[in-house]
């Protein structure tokens, strides 16, 4: 790594404009750079782009409505969306949730978090593609892994992307027969393509040139910026929600929390490949202890008002594939909320980039942007 | 000898080609040639290569690349992404259209060449879905640029995005036919 | 318990949902205060009065160490200011750029005070209680132009 270019240091700044139809990132973020020859002087990041208004649309909308809205927020694990808000107005409300319906929540989350760090990977791989020699190929690899993931949820929902699985009070579906057979099909596949691609990509000298040492993020400033999941765990703080404030039932399950030491591009890479590890060891003990009972404690919904709130506030976070996703809910006692607000971990990690950024020099940007994996679905919201 | 007589020499020379285009073109009597004018011609050159821009907007943009990728695999059907607008005929419209970046979608639409064709992949592009009539929502990218092509969906399969792509092939062979 | 300490130690009056009540002029002195236990600054939101024509501003650090979650709340009224949280947490600067885009508070001493979700030339606070879903600036209003449809 010692042996970087030197580069001469031009006269003049020149300001190049990156997005928001940019193919590398991932969405629609558009970065208004200035430039002193190839290095970055300073990252002005502008978003907005895929604002929905979906703070707002709760407040108008019953909550049972804005359930599978939320699916679209952050789309890439669209479970976890609901679950968030699900566990809010259940706790606002007090609505109990059978232990089934606990399980089956745990056992979905886990599998769109797995979905969610394929498509993450395959577009990393893609984003640094030219110079890795068949970044393409890890992109078709994890999108056919992705494929057998969402066919579960295919089946068991009847939707790919957007289940709409949760209820206040459990879950909308039970496992169907047979289920355990295709998931512990996937799961076998899943800890050998793990291994395989992590093989791959790290005794690749290109990609190890592009990652490490690159966007080094300290501890205190990820604390400070309020980063959180990966990111966070990549610069070694050793925090998860699942462990540290246990939410449906996670405080039963085995699991590890790993961390990386320099938060460069590759810890954060690597706390990403290792979570897909534990992911699977989750799903593999929450089928294994599904224990029997009804999955919902609350008749199924027809009418659009059936769930009401005392008033009251109440914050509930969950640990999304992200990183900490919340849900504020200020209620006046009617069947919508008066306030609702969205702790999006995208928008957190992303408020890091002007930092990461600076002193790097332009080929860096997809490899820092991809390592923080935005969703421009939930950084605007 | 009588079986070699049964042999059907059209068969021979042109099976394969013959029964594709047979809808488009007509064979020179008695010879070994195929008429068809500029015009049909350069639909099905056009409608065989259709080269989308890489465009993404929400969630419908991930079903567009899984479209891409393994399972799907448009790249059968001569559709392959492009990343600049400059090379590109066709504009996939995949999720929602906002105020703020409607200006962005026209101004990409302008830096097509023609001849060029959008679809409006989910309902988000086509009427707006669910935000609608939320402030920074644009109903439809109809209201922005036109559209030939209209993929219903929440988000649409692969399967759903395949079948518009048909759709705007037949209608790029049609059009060659007035 | 950091949280109660806190409590006793700045004399707060806590809501029946657990959060913390300060007066926004002695806004520096709590941050400062919190800075020290609970160095993770969660996120910050408002939520709006019409009636009483006031804001209630929201803040929620976090302590990694020790696992443990504090809500900060206080009253403004609607012309006010409060002073902006960028010193003590820089996470502070998106997330008040956010409030003041779609509530209009000012924040005193923030860097960059701009909008961040919304175009520039944007009017009004979508998230106010008093503006309606569908309104939107002329030139953003798509909902009453026109539909293009192909010539052919
Ligand atoms: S149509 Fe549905 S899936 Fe597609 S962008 Fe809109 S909300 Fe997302």
């Amino acid at each position: 790594m010692e042996e970087k270019v030197k580069i001469s240091e031009p006269e003049e700044e020149i300001i190049l404009n990156m997005g928001p139809q940019h193919p590398s990132t991932h969405g629609v973020l558009r970065i208004i750079l200035k430039l002193s020859g190839e290095k970055i002087v300073s990252a002005k990041p502008d978003i907005g782009y895929l604002h929905r208004g979906v703070e707002k649309l709760g407040e108008t909308v019953t909550y049972v409505q804005f359930l599978p809205m939320l699916d679209r927020n952050d789309y890439l694990s669209a479970t976890t969306n609901e679950l968030g808000l699900v566990l809010a107005v259940e706790k606002l409300a007090n609505i109990p949730v059978p232990e089934r319906a606990q399980y089956i929540r745990v056992l979905f989350s886990e599998l769109s978090r797995l979905a969610s760090h394929l498509v993450w990977l395959g577009t990393f791989c893609l984003d640094l593609g030219g110079a890795l020699g068949g970044g393409t190929s890890v992109f078709l690899f994890c999108f056919r892994e992705r494929e057998k993931i969402l066919d579960i949820f295919e089946k068991m929902t009847g939707s790919r992307m957007h289940p709409h699985l949760m209820q206040y009070g459990g879950v909308r579906y039970d496992v169907y027969p047979g289920m355990d057979k295709d998931v512990k099909e996937i799961l076998d596949l899943m800890e050998e393509r793990i291994n395989e691609y992590e093989e791959m990509l790290v005794n690749n000298p290109v990609f190890i040139d592009r990652t490490k040492g690159v966007g080094i993020l300290p501890k205190e400033v990820a604390m400070e910026y309020g980063c959180s999941g990966p990111v966070l765990r990549g610069s070694g703080v050793k925090y998860d929600l699942r462990k540290a404030h246990p939410y449906s039932s996670y405080d039963k399950f085995d699991f590890e929390i790993p961390v990386g030491e320099n938060g460069d591009v590759f810890d954060r890479f690597k706390v990403r490949m290792e979570e897909m590890r534990q992911s699977v060891r989750i799903v593999r003990q929450a089928l294994e202890g599904l224990p029997e009972g009804p999955i919902t404690s609350q008749m199924p919904v027809k009418v659009k008002v059936a769930v009401r709130t005392p008033p009251g506030e109440v914050y509930t976070a969950i640990e999304s594939p992200r990183g900490e996703l919340g849900y504020y809910i200020c209620s006046d006692g009617k069947p919508n909320a008066y306030r609702l607000k969205i702790r999006a971990p995208s928008f957190s990690n992303l408020s890091v980039l002007p930092y990461l950024l600076k002193d790097h020099l332009v080929a860096d940007i997809v490899a820092i942007l991809g390592s923080l994996d935005p969703v421009f679905g939930d950084v605007d919201r | 000898m009588e079986e070699l007589k049964k042999i059907n020499l059209e068969e021979i020379y042109y099976a394969p080609l013959f029964n594709k285009f047979a809808n488009y073109m007509e064979k020179f009597p008695g010879g070994g040639l195929i008429l068809t004018t500029t015009k049909k011609l350069f639909a099905w050159s056009r409608k065989s290569s259709l080269w989308p821009v890489t465009f993404g907007l929400a969630c419908c943009a991930i079903e567009m690349m899984a479209a891409y990728a393994s399972r799907y695999d448009l790249d059968r059907f001569g559709v392959i992404a492009r990343a600049s607008p400059r090379q590109s005929d066709v504009m996939i419209v995949s999720g929602t259209v906002t105020a703020k970046m409607a200006e962005r979608v026209k101004r990409l639409y302008s830096q097509m060449p023609n001849p060029k064709w959008v679809i409006a992949m989910g309902s988000c592009a086509i009427a707006g879905d669910f935000y609608r009539n939320v402030y920074s929502v644009v109903p439809g990218v109809e209201r922005v640029i036109p559209v030939d092509v209209y993929v219903p969906g929440c988000p649409p399969t692969p399967e759903g995005l395949i079948e518009g792509i048909r759709k705007l092939q037949q209608k790029i062979m049609e059009g060659a036919k007035k | 318990m950091k949280r109660e300490k806190i409590k006793e130690e700045l004399k707060l009056e806590e809501t029946k949902d657990g959060f913390l009540v300060f007066k926004s002029s002695e806004f520096y002195h709590v941050m400062e205060r919190i800075k020290k236990d609970f160095p993770y600054l969660s996120f910050i939101t408002a939520v709006h009065f019409p009636q009483e024509k006031a804001f209630d501003v929201i803040y929620a650090f976090r302590n990694i160490d020790e696992p443990e979650i504090i809500f900060l709340k206080t009253k403004i009224k609607e012309e006010e200011k409060l002073p902006s949280a960028y010193k003590f947490y820089k996470g502070a600067d998106w997330m008040e750029r956010e409030i003041y885009d779609l509530f209009g508070i000012e924040f005193e001493n923030h860097p960059d005070l701009r909008r961040i979700v919304l175009p520039e030339d944007w009017e009004g606070h979508p998230l106010r209680k008093d503006y309606p879903i569908n309104k939107a600036p002329e030139k953003y209003d798509y909902r009453k132009k026109p539909v293009l449809r192909r010539e052919d």
